[in-house]
């Protein structure tokens, strides 16, 4: 009887003992779950945000590649660019594009893309190379080129892809040569900024619309070159793109976020900032 | 007994509060382990559904580019022409599945193009060497057969003319049942009066009027004015080294059809210009060197057949027959002409091997007709099944393919080529 008093003291006192380690257990997980779920919910954080930019530089990168691909079958295509129209038939056939088409294009847009394939978010350059044979070799022939030559800069400059498509070069009834049209297409914010104007500037043109504001993020200084109608971005090495309506610009002295308040009068497009 | 009772129920409540701090314990580290993996779970899915989905809207929008590029490869190439024939590369592959063979024959001007090579230095540029594959099968097409008979008008082949006026058209008739064959046949000027040997009656002379004119048999006397030099310093009669040589030049009534099989043959059994040699009767020209009128006539035959693709099967009639002669109304034996037999075998066989035709010796005259019955089935081209060039895909890759229908314009049918890119 004693002993067995004895052993449920012993039972209580450990349980007691026990009791006393639980309590201090649950005073280290408790804050230690806390600091793990913050741990966690700012990995979430960071995972959407992370996974949030990615989205957008895949998304610039597909309109990019779109872009690309778009520019050069509208090119090789359409019979308002290069495609070659046959006289007999009146018919347009595909990927095969006009030798008299290409001299002029290379003559008439040396330095701006032209209206039929212009992109308003990317500024590119085409260069067409034909191929021949040549002592049983095969050789670059001729080489024509056209499209923008001046593209963002720096911090201005965002992303560029270079694509290739094959096409067939027309002189003659007789003469037709295999070439590749390769198009160096550039994202940056003077293009941006230029393909907003211009599109306003159609707008205004056609009188959808009689005055308008965008917000633009430029890294450098902008200002309009009247003598050329350029609109120029002022970065280490300036560069300038065509524009197709000429422009009262006020000059954006520091890069920023701007709003671009945007009317036309007299003929020109009157832009403040 | 008082402190046991108590002691129990205080170790029954003491049990009871262990087990509920212990669930309590278990389900604070459950909720943070459920909380951690909805969380893994929801940067798992913004992973999956959120940058995959770029991700594969731009795979996907680069391989339309890729799929527009093979396209447009396509395009570059079958439109672009060939430089010597002016023909486009559609046009040519066209041509090639008629004729059933890589290289196409387009005469002496612009001479022999070979097609699988023309499309594989634009491919390779294109594509690159070791990424593409084009195959296009070859219709089964039995190209026409033009024949230019070339026909010794003296008097030793009055019963072999007599055979083929007999027979001929019915031959004629019965290929044309398989495919298109038409047949000119160009008598040498001079016209021997015909007799028959022992009772020495007259049986015409040799002339057109002998051959039914079809609308696929023809017959027309090789004149000088159609054929300048015939008969050069020997008889015009016997000249069919220069009578072949303007019926390579010529072609046959209805002119050279674009890539048809031409065959020309002479019947004979004399050297061009007749085995008298002018008279003097020496068979010279047996000797190369010598450059004889005859072996010039020869020459002429096979230079204008090897450039006009004439394959020519000459027939040498026996040499060594009596013949009836209505003008001295005898039979005479042709011992001159049985004389030159070597050097009219060397001859025809020289004609025969340079243009890659094939010569018979007729035994009798009724084996004329059954000897160019031999010579047109002889003629039947090897096709090929298809036109390949390029590299057999291997396997494992990504294949994007190109379906063209290629016009055999000279048959009126299709037939389809099949391109592969692969990178």
């Amino acid at each position: 009887m004693k002993s067995s008093v004895k052993n449920s003291i012993k039972n209580f006192r450990n349980i007691r003992k026990m009791k006393g380690q639980k309590g201090q257990l649950s005073y280290i997980i408790k804050p230690l779950s806390l600091v793990m779920t913050i741990v966690l919910l700012l990995i979430l954080y960071n995972s959407i945000q992370n996974f949030g930019n990615r989205e957008r530089q895949a998304q610039q990168g597909l309109d990019l590649t779109a872009d690309a691909t778009n520019i050069l079958l509208v090119l090789a295509n359409s019979e308002d660019c290069l495609a070659y129209r046959s006289a007999v038939t009146q018919g347009l056939y595909a990927n095969i594009v006009d030798v008299t088409k290409l001299n002029s294009f290379a003559a008439k847009y040396s330095d701006s893309e032209p209206e039929c394939a212009r992109s308003l978010d990317f500024g590119w350059r085409v260069t067409v190379i034909e191929f021949k044979r040549s002592a049983g070799t095969t050789i670059e022939g001729s080489k024509w080129s056209f499209g923008a030559n001046e593209f963002s800069r720096d911090s201005a400059f965002r992303n560029s892809l270079d694509f290739s498509i094959p096409v067939a070069i027309r002189y003659s009834d007789k003469l037709t040569r295999a070439g590749m049209m390769q198009v160096h297409l550039v994202d940056g914010e003077l293009e941006k900024i230029s393909g907003m104007l211009d599109w306003y500037c159609e707008m205004f043109k056609s009188n959808r619309f009689t005055k308008g504001s965008a917000q633009i993020m430029t890294s450098y200084p902008l200002s309009f070159n009247t003598t050329d109608g350029e609109l120029c971005s002022m970065s280490k090495e300036k560069s300038c793109r065509k524009m197709w309506c000429p422009i009262d610009f006020e000059e954006i002295k520091s890069g920023g976020t701007y709003i671009l308040k945007m009317n036309y009068a007299d003929g020109a497009m009157v832009v403040k900032s | 007994m008082e402190v046991m009772k108590v002691l129990r129920e205080k170790l029954c409540g003491e049990k009871v509060e262990r087990t509920g701090r212990k669930k309590a314990v278990v389900f604070e580290t459950m909720s943070f382990l459920v909380l951690a993996i909805a969380i893994i779970g929801v940067i798992i899915m913004l992973r999956v559904y959120l940058v995959g989905g770029a991700g594969r809207s731009f795979g996907l929008i680069v391989e339309r580019h890729v799929e527009e590029g093979v396209r447009a490869g396509v395009d570059s190439v079958f439109y672009s022409t060939e430089e010597r024939s002016g023909k486009t590369m559609l046009e040519l592959i066209g041509i090639s599945a008629y004729v059933g063979n890589d290289t196409v024959d387009f005469g002496p001007v612009v001479g022999k193009i070979n097609v699988q090579k023309e499309l594989e230095w634009r491919f390779d540029k294109i594509y690159g060497k070791g990424k593409w594959y084009l195959r296009a099968p070859n219709p089964d097409i039995k190209p026409d057969i033009q024949v230019v008979f070339v026909i010794d008008t003296s008097t030793s082949m009055c019963t072999k003319v007599d055979e083929m006026a007999k027979n001929l058209p019915f031959l004629i008739e019965d290929l044309r049942k398989i495919r298109k064959v038409t047949a000119t046949i160009y008598l040498l000027l001079g016209g021997a009066n015909c007799c028959t040997v022992g009772t020495h009656e007259d049986q015409g002379p040799i002339a057109c009027s002998r051959f039914a004119e079809k609308e696929y048999l023809h017959c027309v006397g090789l004149t000088p004015s159609y054929c300048p030099g015939l008969g050069g310093g020997g008889q015009r009669e016997e000249d069919w080294g220069n009578g072949i040589a303007c019926a390579a030049k010529g072609g046959p009534k209805e002119g050279w059809a674009d890539f048809s099989i031409r065959i020309g043959i002479p019947l004979s059994d004399e050297v061009p210009q007749g085995s008298e040699c002018g008279g003097a009767n020496y068979c010279c020209a047996s000797d190369a060197n010598a450059y004889g009128a005859q072996y010039i006539a020869l020459q002429n035959g096979i230079n204008a057949s090897v450039k006009n693709n004439l394959i020519v099967f000459p027939l040498m009639g026996d040499p060594c027959m009596t013949v009836c002669d209505l003008q001295s109304n005898s039979d005479v034996f042709m011992q001159t002409q049985c004389d030159c037999k070597n050097l009219v075998t060397q001859y025809m066989n020289e004609i025969a091997s340079a243009t890659g035709g094939k010569m018979f010796n007729l035994k009798d005259p009724k084996d004329v007709v059954d000897a160019i019955g031999k010579v047109i089935s002889s003629v039947t081209p090897t096709r090929k099944p298809q036109l390949e060039a390029g590299t057999q895909p291997p396997t494992g890759v990504d294949l994007r393919s190109v379906t063209v229908p290629v016009p055999v314009s000279l048959s009126g049918v299709y037939t389809t080529a099949y391109i592969y890119e692969w990178s």
